[in-house]
Order: structure tokens, then C-alpha cells, then sequence
């Protein structure tokens, strides 16, 4: 009779081990990873988030179009819509991300304080002028301010502030911008949402924001 | 005393009363089961697959600084779903060989009846050429189409596009390549030839199977030929013919000039041992029993249980 070698415990324990490997990966994965490859700019959301898509949100912002800046949204509210981005007010966290390239002619004013004003006007005197020019929120308050350094020379602001909508509504905006050693690239995070929502998903928002990493090309 | 049956002793299993040479195996094409395979092909595959898998993993995670292991295996659980496919068809691949292994009814239904027709069917419609020329052509399309969704899996791309844009990637990778070889020929290359000609004439191991070469193989030469036969004789219980006041030779040397069949007579003798032998150069051999030689030595070997079955 032939005798018939029987795979040993090694394989029958690899066999095992690949099939648990294949049954816990058959759990989607908990965030969605998000990068723009060319800018090697990189941030994660909660996988339950909604893309909203770069068309989408440049038709809304204007943004997007000069340069070929490179811009996403993820929508934490049900339906998500890309008006959360600016004109509505949303009940749930928005993240808003955008690269762009500086010419060596801003390059050169490139500053701290232009990177603050990168999406909403935050400083005194950026406020001033966009009161000048009519601009339709009120209410800033300064929640937090840090100054950021990062490897290969990259560098930039976060900065957590309230601005108040029409109707009264108090919406906290966290930002963070960077730019590259040579300042020719400005790299902006923003996640918003109604006051109440940010402190009842400040952990969540948290896990985005410092998961924003820039690498210099 | 265990006699070979009459007529060759590697004679077919069909020879006078079904009997096979003492200790030999029944041949490949007499089974009912199929073959076991051995460890090595049952899961080679398998492994090829989940370093392939474990590749796309790292390209996931060498393009996004911040994607975790676990995160990146799940998301090519998903994106990688081909390679999971493949190994799955390899898995029940080799869980039909096991059954055919232990199962004749099953191996014979898949033989005869399955891949015997289809076998049947290309022989009648096609030349054997044109049957080789398809079967390589299958090959070179499979192997191809792989090498696609590899590239397309780490460049994130589509298969078609990455295959086109294979070439640019080489060129690009070159210069890296070139110095990895020039690192392997200057440095590794000459501690390994160093070695390799320190260990000159090491032993290589012939299972009984590896041996084709049948005594009905070897044409001409027959008085050297019944000789080589009737000292396998008395090889098989040497104690027996000694006890009966015979002698056993201590070998066989066999000498001639190239071409005139040593080499293929000393493995039709080492056959019939169906033993395990082992293979050393004839110049550093030390086997006793059977010895071919020339001016260009090729092969010797010794069987596990017999003095020698040798040619060189």
C-alpha cells in the first residue's frame, strides 16, 4: 500500500494562521486613507465618512481651479452635501483639505499669519479688512494657537476658533496649514462643525488632524 | 533467496505473475491513486501567493506614511481580492491531488474519464508540436498576465496600463539594479565560487524514482550488459552466495571510451536497487561495487543497502 505523507502541524498551523489572517481582515478597515500622491500630503477619516468630490466642493469654494490645487472633503452629516463646506452649517464634522502650489513670488511673503488666514481670516487684521468687505460671519473667538515643526523643514500653524453664523449658530472651525521648507507648497486641513458637535467629537477630530503628514518630495 | 522475476529485472509490473524487482516500486503509470506529491509542490504556490499578497501590503503601506499594517492588509484583502481568488483555486488544486492521492475510484474518474478526454480529443486534433507550442504559449500568457496585476496591484494602476509601462519602470529601477549586482558579483559571487569549488565532489541524493533508465534501455554491449545483471543478482543476498561458498564482487568497473553507454548502464544497474542513492563525482567516489569510467567521469552512485551501483 502506498503510504501517503500527511502535511505536517508547521503547515496545518500556517494554513490556520492564514486563514484567521483572511477572517480578521474580513473587517473593512476602520478609517479611509486619504493622499495626495503627487504633494505626498496624507490624512485618515472615520471610513463612515462621505467623499465629496474635488468638482464638487471647487464649484462651491472657487478654489481648486489656479494652480491645479488639489482639493478634498470628507462629511461626517447624512445625506452629505458640499455646501457643509462653507455656506451651510453642519451638524456634524466636515474636513476639508487642499494643496496648492505658491509662486517664488508669494513664496517670498509667505508667513505665519498668511497660513492663518489660509481659509477664513483669523488675524486682527485679516478680520478687519473682511469686515471692510462685508464678510458675513461675526463673533471670533480664539479657542487655541500652536505653532507647528515638522520634519524636512516642514512647518506651519494650527489654530482652533469660533465664528458665529447668522441665527446664532457658534461653529468651531480646527485648522492646520503647512507649507514646505522652500514655501512653495501650502498644505491646509480644516475640520468644522456646529460648538456643541465639536466637543462632542473632539476625539475623533483630534485623530484626524494630527494624522495630517506632509512629506517633502 | 528473492529471485528477479524471469526476463528483465526492471521488466514491466505485467511481466509473468505481476511481479515486480525485489523492493521496487510499482511504476508511475501502474498506480491507481495518484503520485504523492511531495511538501515542497504541495505548497509552493501557496507561498508564492501570500508573498505576493504580503508584497501589494508593503507597496500600500511604502505609498501612505501613516497606514498601518493591520489597516493595509485589510484594504488588500479587498483591492487584492485576486490573489485571495488564486490561492483559494490552488488550495482546492491541492486538496483534489490529496484525494486522488488516497482515492482511486476519484483519480481514475479525473484520469479516464475528465482530463483523459480532453487529452484524447487534442491528440486526435492536433500534432503534439502544435499541442507544445499551445501549452507554452498558455504559459507565456498566464505567467504575463500576472506579472500584470502584480505591477498594476503596486503601482496602483490598471493591469494593461502597468504592463505597457513596465519597461519605464525597469529603465528607471536600473541603475539601482546595477549596483545590487555589482555588490552581489564583487562581494557575494567570489565567496561563493570560493565555495563552490572548495566543495567539489559532494554527494547528491537520487530517490529510487528519479532513475528512468531501464536495463531496456541501454542497446548494444550485451555481454557487458547480461554481466552487469548477473552481479545484480548476486547482490541481492551476497551473505547467501558467500555462505554457499560463492563470491560477490566488490564492483564492477566499466571502461570504454565516450559514447559506448557506461554512463546509462550504471543507472539502469542502479535502478532495479529502487533505493535511495547517492550521486558523486567518479573521481572522488569511493564506491566499491560498480565503476564506469573515461577520460570524462560523469556519474557514480551508491544505493542505501547495496555495496554500489556505479557509472562515471
Amino acid at each position: 500500500m502506498t503510504r501517503v505523507r500527511i502535511p505536517g502541524r508547521p503547515v496545518i498551523a500556517g494554513l490556520a494562521l492564514a486563514l484567521a489572517l483572511v477572517l480578521a481582515g474580513c473587517a473593512a478597515p476602520q478609517y479611509t486613507y486619504v493622499a495626495d500622491t503627487t504633494a505626498h500630503a496624507y490624512f485618515k477619516v472615520p471610513r463612515v465618512w462621505t467623499k465629496i468630490s474635488t468638482a464638487a466642493l471647487d464649484k462651491v469654494t472657487g478654489a481648486g481651479t489656479p494652480g491645479g490645487a488639489w482639493t478634498v472633503g470628507y462629511d461626517a452629516s447624512r445625506p452629505a452635501s458640499p455646501n457643509h463646506v462653507l455656506s451651510l452649517v453642519p451638524a456634524r464634522p466636515f474636513v476639508y483639505a487642499a494643496v496648492g502650489q505658491v509662486t517664488r513670488a508669494a513664496a517670498n511673503t509667505l508667513s505665519y499669519n498668511l497660513l492663518r488666514d489660509s481659509f477664513l481670516p483669523v488675524t486682527a487684521t485679516a478680520r478687519q479688512t473682511a469686515t471692510q468687505n462685508g464678510f458675513p460671519l461675526t463673533g471670533f473667538r480664539l479657542l487655541g494657537s500652536s505653532m507647528l515643526e515638522l520634519a524636512q523643514g516642514i512647518h506651519g500653524i494650527r489654530e482652533t476658533y469660533d465664528y458665529t453664523y447668522k441665527g446664532g449658530r457658534v461653529v468651531t472651525f480646527d485648522q492646520i496649514a503647512l507649507t514646505n521648507a522652500d514655501d512653495t507648497e501650502v498644505y491646509v486641513l480644516l475640520v468644522h462643525c456646529l460648538s456643541a458637535c465639536y466637543s462632542r467629537h473632539q476625539a475623533q477630530i483630534n485623530t484626524v488632524l494630527k494624522s495630517f503628514t506632509v512629506r517633502s518630495p | 533467496m528473492t529471485i528477479a522475476p524471469a526476463g528483465s529485472p526492471d521488466g514491466p509490473a505485467g511481466a509473468p505473475g505481476g511481479l515486480r524487482p525485489p523492493g521496487s516500486r510499482p511504476r508511475d503509470e501502474d498506480r491507481r491513486t495518484r503520485k504523492p506529491l511531495p511538501l515542497w509542490d504541495r505548497i509552493k504556490f501557496l507561498l508564492l501567493l501570500t508573498l505576493l499578497w504580503f508584497v501589494l501590503v508593503w507597496s500600500s503601506m511604502a505609498n501612505d506614511p501613516i497606514l498601518p499594517f493591520a489597516d493595509a492588509a485589510r484594504i488588500e484583502l479587498r483591492s487584492g481580492l485576486w490573489v485571495i481568488i488564486l490561492a483559494g483555486l490552488e488550495l482546492l488544486r491541492q486538496a483534489h491531488f490529496l484525494i486522488s492521492e488516497h482515492w482511486a475510484g476519484y483519480h481514475q474518474f479525473w484520469v479516464r474519464h475528465v482530463f483523459g478526454g480532453f487529452e484524447r480529443l487534442t491528440r486526435r486534433r492536433l500534432s503534439d508540436w502544435t499541442r507544445f507550442r499551445l501549452w507554452r504559449l498558455f504559459t507565456w500568457v498566464f505567467w504575463i498576465a500576472v506579472l500584470a496585476l502584480i505591477v498594476g496591484g503596486i503601482t496602483h494602476s490598471n493591469p494593461v496600463t502597468a504592463l505597457l509601462s513596465a519597461p519605464a519602470y525597469i529603465w528607471r529601477a536600473l541603475p539601482f539594479v546595477l549596483q545590487i549586482m555589482a555588490g552581489v558579483f564583487f562581494v557575494i559571487i567570489q565567496f561563493g565560487a570560493l565555495f563552490w569549488f572548495l566543495s567539489r565532489g559532494g554527494v547528491d541524493v537520487y530517490f529510487p524514482d528519479d532513475i528512468k533508465t531501464r536495463f531496456s534501455d541501454v542497446w548494444g554491449q550485451d555481454h557487458v550488459l547480461e554481466r552487469v545483471k548477473e552481479n545484480i543478482l548476486f547482490l541481492e543476498d551476497p551473505e547467501l552466495v558467500e555462505s554457499h561458498g560463492g563470491y560477490v564482487p566488490g564492483g564492477i568497473l566499466l571502461w570504454g571510451p565516450p559514447g559506448t553507454g557506461k554512463t546509462l548502464m550504471a543507472e539502469a544497474a542502479a535502478r532495479p536497487a529502487a533505493r535511495t542513492c547517492s550521486s558523486t563525482p567518479a573521481r572522488s567516489s569511493t564506491c566499491s561495487w560498480a565503476w564506469a569510467s573515461s577520460r570524462s567521469s560523469r556519474f557514480s552512485a551508491s544505493c542505501a543497502g547495496w555495496p554500489c551501483a556505479t557509472a562515471a
